[in-house]
């Protein structure tokens, strides 16, 4: 029996199972939300429990139900393929390690309470959101849901002068940035019509035909209005709402926020920020931009001399390049003189933003399989990040005292000593992060740098990419800098006091996690890659 | 005869088993139980018991020596005795030609050494149980040893050159880790300066001195490659060579040919096409540099000088390490590459001639030596110029043969110094011993089998291996230059009077006469544990019956029985002596066609031959040239008895200076007035000094004060730490950018943005906006 039109149309329009795993996360916020409202004076371990099962089963869905590839739903509001897949288990990985991290890191600053869990949450549905958007709108809508949470968990220590600081700074320069998105998605709009991504990159006809003309001469005068304002728009369109995600990403210039709010945060909220929000805005920017760039090809394929779409192209990699290198560079020199060991970690945040910038600017030039490659390389890089980014933090709120105390470098001295596996962890980490073998951030690194080397064979393009790959691994050389001073700090300086720091449970578990998938990954990145592949070779339009 | 019995017990053992034959993949459980055991021993052994350690550590290469019977058994039922030969994976791939597999070679030449290996591996393990007893770091000691024996093995059963080199320069490290092992040692105090202690700065003289024999490896390998890679030479010869090799290899493709696999060089070089010559000049060169590397691992002159340092290590280690195996790697190596050696001459001149002077050297400095293990030493050096002999005159089998009886009465003589040192609370100076058969009867026994097999008297292992490298020695003409082979047997016999000598001188200052400490004092010494004596029993009586797996061709009634070891031996090398001995008892009936190629079968040689006193010569039809008026058996039957004649004669010179009781000479104390030659030889012709002075001490001064202190400092550091500088003074100034005030950070967006919207415009993707100016619409 052939299911019915309107079956049909629901099956196409409302398919809740692409939501799915939003749903399951969202419920879980509100869930944790009653109970905190109705248990009182007990431990939030409970709640943390909930959250996780919550993200767990979410997490369930995502990898083993996941619908099949390239299916788009709700009006192709949204469309789960597998790259929104591997985005989406980066979102409710980073949530998961995140929640174990704070579990017993929240009573110390004593800030435990029952929002902190549901916000975690509702900040990985906006990001799940992100992953999965495949429209402007909601992509606007997710990194707000995200924003939203992420400015109150900023200021979740009311009590504390520097994190009121961080979540007021994060949210008038959030608005800011956010203002130019919207009104970045407006300019797009009015120019083409359309929010919906899949529609805008198979709408050259949609562009071409606002203007109506067939014969176009660029030198000619007001005859070309239309198309000309059309164009204007779109391109001042993509400008603004490049400068939104940039901002979500933390890249040089509009990265200024990022040192001030993530050390004001509590440390488990400045990690989250550090790796989810990221990848999820990198999912978003590449889930836009490399599309314009397929739009830009079907102009070409049109045989249409349509010069400037053409040319944004080159234009747009040309931003993303000089964009790269300077958050590369700024973030690693910035890291070079701290001495606090949380802001060391939010600048080096920001070259790692840099790097995986990289990756980006490269598949702009690049088609087909390379293509693939490079954004593979930048997913894979995410998910590797999360982990040894994530694992870092968690060894800096091991060491905390409540305050600052404990972030400082010099607390790290002779950790070796007397707790020789939290060092030999917070070592893994910082190699991983340093890109030395045989850790995930190498092997990261690794994909990155040599898909810049094979774009640089790109007739026209090796002084671009080659210079890129050698100022990335100038940029690494320089990190190893400052990621081998904790190093240098817990093995070869003898302590002048102990510190005490517990090993407590769910704390250890999270760090372990990480240990394990830092190393995993450096061993065997084979298996994870070709996830990352997947994803890559999803996202593109046949 | 003991063929046909091992024969018989393995098919029984094989039908009792009631399966097949072992198959090629299981070959890695060889190598697999000492690297387990190592990685055991090196995480968990500090808190494993020690007497566990011991047996476990010991029990694992005992599983490997049984796994290499198997396989031994194995290859004698197996029809054709064929090789196991293993491929697991390709280990390095680089483009079409280069294709290194990661494979193993169990053939005629591997089985024998692994056997060895593992064998005396095993006895010396059991040894070490006892004599490591009260040291604190035992669990690190078997850690190492298993390192040791998996690296050799390595180096013995991998299947091309580069895993040779592999294991080669694996039993290095373990060998300097070994030397060095009681690198905080008190032994040594005087020794000790800003360069570290006796032992260590010991450990690192063997690796130094290792490293430029391995360069030399190095370098015989690369022109390997080079000469014989279709990659770097496509001549027609080569590819014609390619191509017979791929039809006697059974390949289908000359891409799957890789000249850095043995069989598959060896394969090349034999498939050479008639008609044309092999590169001998280049061929030369490659034995050269493959020697200077067998010289480094093999203390041959000149590079000699790590060995007798290298006796700072554990006495163990000196029987296993510096005795009975990683210093005949050399040989080995030699006798593995011997399809080379056999088309270059003049490189066997070299080896022959550099194993006989390294023969006689080292025996003389033997003679004055008043440390027993350094004597043993001098003796190990000494005896591995013999088997250089050997390999230098083309009987790579007997080379091979004389390896391993040094490997059984060598490693007994060393653990019974061991045995010795113990007992007598760690001196080693034999002018303190005296009089101990007494007090160590077992050693006693053991230790006087052991050196009177290395004197080389009838009857025992070293003077069947011996003398039949010395008759070789007499044979060898190259380029028909008999007076060199002539030259090689007087250096080796002189050899032989001079081992004979102070084999005896040592026996007598320690077990003979009178104890020259109180034997009150004596009495309440500790004797050596049960392991350490069983050890030393096994090893004797290897030491007794070892020779008779070979017994000289003459012994036997048919002229051709007996050689069984060297027969065996030759499914692999190409023993040029062999083969002549071979068509002059045939009739020349069984003629290689190599033997055209071969310099001694040229026609210049008989003319220089006819006035040998010795033999009457007889031309061989094919131009071959032996001696043969006299038969064969009839000159080796006086050859060893001359060979008898000189062992005698040293034996009994010692005898007469030190082993008569009551009036045997003891060496003069330190500082005693010596004669000069005396002095000379007690100092070991100050060669440690000379190098010291020429080499040592100048590249240290050119280090010290060019390299470091001049390039390091002023170029290379202030470089590095200017640039160090420069980068934090960059961060330093970005970081006063970060202000902390929201305006500011609103205007640096802004900024970002406006010179986003400005690149765009000089692009030129953005035009002023025209149509505002012109007015809106048509």
């Amino acid at each position: 029996m052939n299911p019915s039109g309107i079956q049909l149309f629901l099956k196409q329009n409302f398919d809740i199972q692409t939501v799915m795993p939003l749903i399951v996360v969202a419920a879980t916020a509100l869930l944790v939300l009653l109970l905190e409202a109705t248990i009182r004076g007990k431990s939030r371990t409970f709640l943390t429990a909930v959250s996780l099962v919550g993200l767990g089963v979410a997490l369930l869905l995502t990898l083993f139900n996941f619908p099949g590839a390239k299916q788009s739903s709700f009006y192709g509001m949204v469309r789960t393929d597998a790259f929104a897949q591997f985005f989406t288990v980066i979102a409710l990985a980073a949530g998961s390690l995140t929640l174990l991290l704070s579990a017993n890191y929240l009573p110390k600053i004593k800030s435990d309470t029952g929002e902190f869990h549901a916000l975690v949450l509702l900040a990985v549905c906006g990001m799940i959101l992100m992953a999965i958007g495949n429209d402007l709108i909601v992509l606007f809508l997710g990194i707000e849901t995200m924003s939203i949470a992420m400015y109150i968990l900023c200021g979740i220590r009311v009590d504390a002068e520097k994190s009121n600081e961080s979540s007021l700074k994060y949210l008038l320069l959030g608005a800011f940035a956010s203002a130019f998105l919207l009104f970045g998605i407006a300019l797009i709009y009015g120019a083409t019509g359309t929010t919906n991504i899949e529609a805008l990159i198979n709408s050259g006809g949609v562009l071409y035909g606002i203007s109506g003309i067939k014969e176009y001469q660029w030198d000619t005068g007001a005859y070309q209005f239309a198309e000309t304002a059309a164009q204007y728009f779109f391109i001042l369109g993509v400008a603004f709402v490049f400068l939104g995600f940039a901002f979500k990403i933390g890249a040089v210039p509009f990265h200024m926020w990022t040192p001030d709010v993530y050390q004001g945060a509590p440390t488990s909220v400045t990690g989250f920020m550090a790796v989810g929000v990221k990848a999820a805005a990198f999912a978003a920017l590449i889930r836009v931009f490399l599309g314009i760039v397929d739009f830009g090809d079907l102009y070409s394929s049109n045989a249409i001399a349509y010069q400037p779409l053409m040319d944004l192209k080159d234009v747009l990699l040309g931003v993303i390049w000089l964009v790269a290198v300077l958050t590369m560079t700024l973030g690693n020199l910035s890291a070079l003189i701290q001495t606090n060991l949380k802001r060391m970690l939010a600048f080096s945040s920001i070259a790692h933003a840099g790097y995986a910038l990289v990756g980006v600017s490269v598949a702009l030039r690049l088609s087909g399989d390379d293509r693939d490659a490079a954004v593979g390389a930048v997913m894979f890089y995410l998910l590797a990040y999360m982990f040894m980014n994530l694992g870092a933090f968690g060894v800096v709120i091991m060491m905390n005292r409540g305050n600052d105390e404990g972030e400082h470098l010099h607390d790290y001295n002779g950790l070796a000593s007397y707790r020789p596996l939290v060092a030999a962890a917070m070592a893994v980490f910082m190699f991983s992060l340093a890109g030395i073998p045989p850790t995930a951030g190498f092997v990261g690194k690794f994909y990155i740098f040599s898909a810049a080397v094979s774009a640089g064979t790109v007739e026209g393009y090796g002084l671009y990419f080659y210079s890129l790959a050698i100022i990335g691994v100038l940029n690494s050389i320089i990190s190893v800098y400052y990621y081998l001073y904790p190093l240098r700090n817990m093995y070869f300086v003898s302590a002048e006091r102990e510190h005490k720091v517990e090993l407590r449970p769910l704390m250890s578990a999270s760090i372990l996690i990480s240990t394990i998938f830092v190393l995993w990954i450096g061993v065997m990145p084979k298996g994870f890659l070709s996830r990352a592949l997947e994803g890559a070779k999803a996202l593109f339009f046949g | 005869m003991p063929l046909e019995l091992l024969q018989l017990a393995a098919t029984a053992s094989q039908t009792a088993a009631g399966s097949g034959l072992p198959t090629g993949r299981m070959l890695i459980w060889i190598l697999l139980f000492p690297l387990i055991g190592m990685t055991i021993w090196g995480i968990l052994g500090k808190r494993l018991r020690r007497e566990t350690v011991g047996t476990l550590a010991s029990l694992a290469i005992g599983l490997s020596f049984i796994f290499s019977l198997g396989f031994f058994l194995a290859m004698l039922v197996r029809e054709g005795h064929g090789a196991y030969t293993y491929t697991y994976y390709t280990w390095i791939a680089a483009g079409k030609w280069f294709s290194i597999p990661f494979g193993l070679r169990f053939d005629h030449l591997s089985a024998v050494m692994a056997l060895v290996v593992t064998g005396v591996s095993t006895v010396i393990h059991i040894y070490s149980i006892g004599y490591m007893r009260h040291d604190h770091a035992y669990w690190r000691f078997f850690c190492y040893l298993n390192l040791f024996v998996f690296f050799m093995l390595m180096l013995v059963l991998g299947d091309n050159l580069l895993m040779m080199f592999v294991g080669w320069e694996g039993v290095g490290l373990c060998s300097y880790l070994l030397i060095g092992f009681w690198y905080d040692d008190r032994n040594h105090p005087a020794e000790t300066n800003e360069q570290g202690t006796g032992n260590a700065i010991a450990g690192k003289k063997a690796f130094i001195v290792n490293r430029i024999g391995d360069f030399g490896f190095v370098l015989g390998i690369f022109f390997i490659f080079v000469t014989f890679s279709l990659m770097t030479n496509d001549s027609a010869e080569l590819q014609k060579a390619y191509a017979g090799a791929a039809k006697q290899l059974h390949v289908t493709d000359v891409e799957q040919i890789t000249p850095l696999k043995f069989s598959h060089l060896k394969a090349i070089i034999e498939s050479w096409p008639e008609g044309s010559h092999l590169p001998v000049m280049v061929l030369t060169l490659i034995g050269i540099f493959l020697f200077v590397g067998a010289a480094g691992k093999s203390a041959q002159i000149p590079l000699y000088v790590w060995l007798p340092d290298a006796m700072a290590g554990p006495t163990p280690v000196s029987a296993l390490i510096h005795a009975a195996t990683m210093v005949t790697a050399g040989v080995y190596m030699v006798a593995r590459m011997s399809f080379i050696y056999v088309e270059a001459p003049t490189a066997m001149m070299v080896v022959a001639g550099i194993g006989a002077l390294t023969a006689l050297f080292a025996a003389t400095i033997g003679l004055a030596q008043n440390d027993i293990k350094k004597v043993l030493a001098y003796s190990t050096v000494s005896q591995l110029g013999y088997m250089f002999i050997a390999v230098g005159v083309g009987a790579y089998a007997f080379g091979i043969f004389h390896l391993m009886t040094h490997a059984f009465f060598k490693a007994c003589l060393f653990l019974g110094s061991g045995a010795v040192i113990d007992f007598m609370h760690h001196k080693q100076d034999i002018r303190g011993y005296g009089g101990l058969r007494k007090y160590l009867p077992i050693t006693h026994i053991t230790w006087v089998i052991a050196a009177y097999a290395i004197a080389g008297l009838p009857f025992l292992s070293g003077f069947y291996s011996k003398d039949a490298i010395l008759e070789k020695a007499f044979e060898f003409a190259p380029h028909g230059m008999h007076w060199f082979g002539y030259a090689v047997f007087g250096m080796g016999l002189a050899g032989a009077i001079l081992t004979a000598f102070y084999m005896t001188r040592v026996t007598a200052l320690t077990f003979w006469g009178t104890p020259r400490i109180p034997e009150e004092k004596l009495a309440t010494f500790k004797k050596p544990p049960g392991t350490m004596k069983a050890a030393l029993v096994i090893l004797a009586f290897l030491a007794i019956i070892g020779g008779y797996i070979n017994i000289p061709a003459w012994w036997s009634s048919d002229h051709k029985g007996g050689q069984y070891f060297v027969t065996w031996v030759q499914h692999w090398t190409k023993d040029k002596v062999a083969e002549e001995r071979h068509f002059v008892q045939h009739g020349g009936a069984a003629h290689d066609e190599k033997a055209g190629h071969d310099e001694k079968a040229g026609d210049d040689g008989k003319a220089q031959n006819d006035g040998d006193k010795e033999a009457a010569e007889k031309p061989h039809k094919e131009g071959s040239e032996v001696h043969e008026g006299m038969s064969l058996g009839m000159l080796a039957f006086l050859l060893t008895l001359l060979s008898v004649g000189v062992a005698v004669i040293g034996v009994a010179a010692g005898m007469a200076k030190y082993g008569v009781k009551k009036t045997g000479a003891v060496p003069p104390a330190e500082g005693e007035k010596l004669t000069p030659l005396h002095a000379m030889i007690k100092n070991k012709y100050w060669i440690d000094e000379l190098y010291e002075g020429t080499l040592v001490d100048p590249i240290h001064a050119g280090s010290k004060y060019v390299l470091w202190q001049g390039i390091d400092v002023f170029i290379i550091d202030a470089f590095v730490d200017g640039l160090a500088w420069f980068t934090l003074r960059i961060g330093a100034w970005v970081r006063r950018l970060q202000t902390g005030l929201i305006p500011v950070y609103v205007i640096f967006m802004v900024a970002g943005l406006v010179a986003m919207l400005i690149y765009f415009f000089a692009y030129g993707i953005l035009e002023m906006p025209t149509f505002f100016i012109k007015g809106g619409g048509k």
